[in-house]
């Protein structure tokens, strides 16, 4: 029986080959498509699940209550671990990690590397495994990754042998005790090398400070352990170390949360990092991965409609066959498997054809989405299985759903030709509707995400982006004498204008940093809250800063190391009469020293368009302090020249540092990067939801325009003109695409609205967007239909007739 | 072997209804070759379709081999087509995807017969239709009276008692349906099948042993 099954489905597969066509490739195009997004949503959410440990490990956050909010910090102060360890019982092990770049030396060769400062907890709680050498992490240790480890030496075996650290202007041996296991891809915690947390510079600063906060911090509860009951032990905890911070809260008018408490400390179970917007190694969003699920499922339905609605609109002809087996005895269910097996069929190929599309179109996606998922994937099990089940439920809803409904069919109706239609052409007819309002959403989606990405990159931020050039300064060096001899060196180039330096960059560099300092302190009572950023002079002139009140920081004052340049905002912020050039004020009821305001700037986007502008105070870093960011102010004329010049002048100063400099509006656009990857989501989405809807119409106005072909010919034998035949077939698609306009405009309204609620600064939605969304997507549709409805139209009426 | 009691079929037609078979009773007795005549419209084709069981009646008894039609679950008329019941139609009605051979197996699939059984009742048919060479090919390259050999092929395969024939010559010229009808006549005398058929000829009703003229959803 199965043998004849498989020949049947075959030859009807042969007969039927522009329909097959069209089905096979929008469902592989559409399998292929969905593979790849599972992939990476497969990736995203198996993060941190290899840990041994795992269901016990957390990491910390602390959540502070404020009147209006409740602000959650990720990192940890120094004694945090080690304190909460020995006073709250229940906590197995706890380890701190600091990240920092470090500059080695390794036979007297400079080498600049990544590093994690943290200590051998380390090796208990996460399932990092040594290759070579021992989880030994003493005072004078370092444990290299197996990538750092061919980085640094080579194929030589680097275990026992000695490196050098930049501590201050001190270098200090270690020895190489390990090599461990590179990260894994799904891993948040990421290392190139570990060293004790004892060798970091400011450890003897930090070590007993509570209120620095830098380190991440990850608990491991004792075996049976509810997260919970530390969360409410925290509460007593954190009042006995953060009395003061509590009392400033409690007069703030912060209301009390959970507990009874202002402060509590957060559990976030390592599985949940990720994810977490509560964690330095997370924040990715969820939302984008589930937006990826969503459009993995979506362009399996639409093109799993199209099954559906072909093979409906074949059964017509199929209707003969399925009546004459019925008059020999076929059961019900020997039809509908039958019919099902056909459809099964033609999935697999499609699923074969997918796989394949998907394989060859891997590095592509990963270089365009940055996902880095490998094919190796698709050999888990678990993976495998979700293929198997979700091949099982397409292929049982679009094989079977017309299955079901031939095999019902009243046999001598079927023998009479007459397969029933009237009820699934308004099934048919919703099917294609619904392709078409996720086709519409998508194209509102793309016009109104790009409208608001054209408007962030064109927004005027308050200064000069688009002249200066960014330049990470790095580890190796120091900062400020980097920024003297580049000042010295580059004094009266041509093209080149000015020069300063921060401690913080705008958007994100070429070194993936962005970092941001808060700062509170009371003032009469009341908590002022500012960003703080230490800058050198010139800094407003370099970056083209309007002055409205003061001046910049000059070389020539000695009390500027008192002083501040502020914003607008934190002039309002300090009160009316008090936030003017002049104004003297405290940082700290206890710190004897005085401050005074030296200039005002006009208000300008430090942080991303996402946020409002917050008050800023800029002090004047002193020599010691770490000039991290170099800006250089070049001439309108001949950017990529004077971007050559100071490339030449960097390698000069500092010759050890690659030079990885970049213009400023380069970084501003980067922060908008998951906003980009959305917008490439939405079009590539589009794009194929609409390449396969297509396909289902061009086949749907295939087989309806044979249908219609005697309609057709009388028609024309009546005296309709070419004109009016194709607006006859074209009108009844456009009409479902006009109605799936309307349905889908008000949903992505309200959808993108939310969207567009993240950013501080949006662009509004105009109607026109909807308008040219739905022209397009009447356009696509009505030139797809019009291939046929044209030939139709133009066949000789006499052939067409004559067919019947 | 055939009893039908009062049998009424009407359809709703807008607030009344239309009525195609009025108070039929009829019995055809196990090896007669009976033929249905009447105009078109007449009802003999709906109560042939009824015979056949591809139609309800709307009221009255059936009795097939002395079982109540009108009481059988879908299961049991399956079994029935399977086994009892064979059909011709005017259109032939072959699957076109599948080959002479293959469309003559089919009702021996259905009816779960082992494979070896298969080939030899096939082999059997297919010589004693002199249709071996012709195995192999598919319903369209074949003429109109051997695609309906094929039809008879398929309806005798699984050896039933009865073959219900809708107009199996309105298709076909006046020697292949003297071929076609010789058949029925030598499938009745020789194994003795019940045959039901319905015809405009009376030259094709000279070939049975009973006529049963119907006029206006009446016997006459």
């Amino acid at each position: 029986m199965w043998k004849t099954y498989i020949k049947i489905a075959f030859r009807n597969i042969w007969k039927a080959k522009q329909i097959t066509f069209v089905n096979v490739v929008g469902l592989s195009v559409a399998i292929a498509a969905a593979m790849l997004l599972c992939m990476t949503v497969y990736k995203e959410f198996s993060y941190d699940n290899f840990h041994e440990k795992g269901s016990r490990l957390y990491s910390l956050s602390k959540e502070l209550r404020e009147p209006e909010k409740v602000t959650v910090m990720p990192n940890m102060p120094h004694p945090m671990g080690p304190t909460l360890k020995a006073e709250v019982p229940g906590i197995a092990n706890v380890v701190r990690m600091g990240n920092n770049s470090v500059a080695l030396r390794i036979n007297g060769e400079l080498k600049s590397i990544s590093a994690i400062y943290t200590e051998p907890s380390f090796f208990n709680m996460f399932s990092f495994p040594i290759v070579k050498g021992e989880a030994k992490l003493g005072l004078t240790d370092i444990v290299l990754s197996e990538k750092s480890a061919a980085n640094l030496f080579g194929n030589t075996d680097p275990v026992g042998k000695q490196v050098e650290l930049k501590t201050g202007d001190t270098w200090k041996a270690l020895t190489v005790t390990g090599i461990i296991e590179n990260a894994p891809d799904n891993s948040s915690v990421g290392y190139a090398s570990l060293i004790r947390l004892e060798n970091h510079p400011d450890y003897t600063v930090n070590n007993n400070n509570w209120f620095n906060v830098s380190l991440e911090t990850f608990v491991e509860l004792q075996p049976g352990t509810d997260p919970e009951t530390i969360r409410r032990a925290s509460k007593a905890f954190l009042e006995k170390y953060f009395g003061e911070d509590i009392t400033r809260q409690k007069n703030g008018g912060a209301k009390p949360g959970e507990y009874g408490a202002y402060q509590l400390l957060g559990l976030i179970p390592i599985k949940d990092v990720h994810f977490s917007p509560h964690s330095n190694l997370g924040g990715e969003k969820k939302m984008l991965v589930l937006m990826l699920l969503f459009i993995a499922a979506f362009l399996l339905f639409i093109a799993s409609i199209n099954f559906v609605n072909l093979t409906l609109a074949r059964s017509f002809t199929r209707a003969r066959e399925v009546g004459m087996r019925k008059v020999m005895g076929a059961g019900k269910w020997q039809l509908s498997l039958q019919l099902w097996g056909e459809a099964l069929l033609l999935f697999l190929i499609s699923l074969l054809i997918g796989s394949l599309i998907a394989y060859l179109l891997l590095p592509g996606y990963n270089a365009l989405f940055k996902s880095g998922v490998s094919f190796s994937l698709l050999l888990e099990p678990k993976f495998i299985a979700g293929i198997l089940i979700t091949l099982l439920v397409v292929t049982g809803l679009a094989g079977g759903y017309p299955a079901a409904i031939m095999a019902r069919a009243q046999t001598l109706m079927v023998l009479k030709g007459k397969m029933t239609t009237g009820k699934t052409n308004y099934f048919r007819n919703s099917l294609i509707v619904t392709q078409f309002v996720f086709s519409c959403l998508l194209i509102i989606a793309t016009l109104i995400a790009w409208r608001q990405m054209t408007f962030l990159r064109n927004k005027p931020l308050g200064y000069n982006t688009s002249e200066v050039i960014s330049v990470p300064v790095g580890p190796k060096e120091n900062g400020k004498a980097v920024l003297e001899r580049l000042r010295a060196d580059l004094k009266g180039q041509p093209g080149i204008i000015t020069m300063t330096g921060a401690n913080a960059n705008f958007g994100m560099g070429l070194d993936g940093s962005s970092q941001t300092s808060i700062i509170t302190w009371d003032s009469e009572g009341r908590e002022l809250r500012a960003h703080w950023l230490g800058i050198d002079h010139d800094y407003a002139k370099t970056m083209s800063l309007q002055l409205i009140a003061g001046r910049d920081f000059s070389t020539a004052m000695a009390s500027d190391s008192n002083g501040f340049v502020i914003n607008e905002q934190m002039a309002r912020q300090f009160g009316p009469g008090k936030g003017q050039v002049g104004f003297r004020f405290h940082l700290d009821d206890e710190d004897p020293t005085e401050y005074h305001v030296v200039g005002i700037v006009k208000d300008y986007h430090f942080k991303s368009l996402r946020q409002e502008i917050e008050p800023q105070l800029m002090h004047v870093l002193s020599a010691d302090d770490n000039v991290r960011y170099i800006f250089v102010r070049v001439a309108p004329g001949g950017l990529a020249a004077s971007m050559d010049r100071v490339a030449a002048a960097w390698n000069r100063a500092a010759p050890q540092t690659p030079f990885i400099g970049s213009f400023v509006n380069e970084n501003t656009d980067r922060q908008y990067r998951t906003e980009a990857t959305l917008t490439k989501i939405f079009i590539s989405g589009g794009v194929l939801t609409i390449i396969i809807s297509c396909m289902g119409l061009f086949a749907m106005a295939v087989l309806i325009i044979g249908q219609r072909t005697r309609e057709i010919g009388i028609r024309k034998v009546l005296g309709a003109s070419a004109a009016g035949v194709v607006a006859l077939i074209s009108r009844d698609f456009l009409l479902l695409v006009g109605l799936a306009i309307l349905i889908a405009s008000p949903v992505a309204y309200f959808l993108m609205n939310q969207w567009l609620k993240e950013f501080a600064y949006r662009t509004d939605i105009h109607w026109s967007v909807f308008v040219l969304a739905g022209g397009m997507a009447m356009l696509i549709a009505a030139l797809t239909v019009s291939f046929q409805s044209v030939r139709a139209a133009l066949m000789n009426p006499v052939k067409s007739l004559r067919t019947e | 072997m055939i009893q039908l009691r009062n049998i009424t079929k009407h359809y709703p037609v807008g607030f009344g209804k239309h009525e195609i078979l009025k108070e039929v009773n009829l019995e055809i007795g196990q090896g007669e070759f009976v033929s249905i005549m009447g105009p078109s419209g007449s009802g003999k084709s709906t109560l042939l379709h009824i015979l056949g069981m591809l139609e309800d009646a709307s009221e009255g008894e059936y009795l097939f081999q002395n079982e109540p039609v009108h009481k059988m679950n879908d299961k049991k008329r399956t079994q029935l087509h399977r086994g009892a019941i064979g059909f011709v139609f005017q259109a032939y009605h072959l699957i076109d995807e599948l080959t002479v051979y293959e469309n003559i197996e089919t009702p021996l699939l259905y009816k779960n017969v082992p494979s070896g059984e298969r080939k030899s009742r096939v082999a059997d048919i297919l010589d004693r239709f002199n249709m071996v060479a012709k195995k192999d090919l598919f319903p369209t390259q074949l003429s109109g009276g051997q695609q309906q050999l094929v039809g008879i092929a398929r309806a005798i395969v699984a050896e039933p008692s009865v073959i219900f024939a809708d107009e199996p010559t309105g298709n076909l010229h006046s020697d292949q349906a003297r071929q076609i009808m010789e058949l029925f006549s030598e499938l009745n005398k020789k194994d003795g099948i019940t045959i039901v058929q319905v015809t405009h000829s009376d030259l094709n009703a000279g070939y049975g042993n009973r006529v049963i003229q119907i006029k206006d959803g009446k016997l006459q």
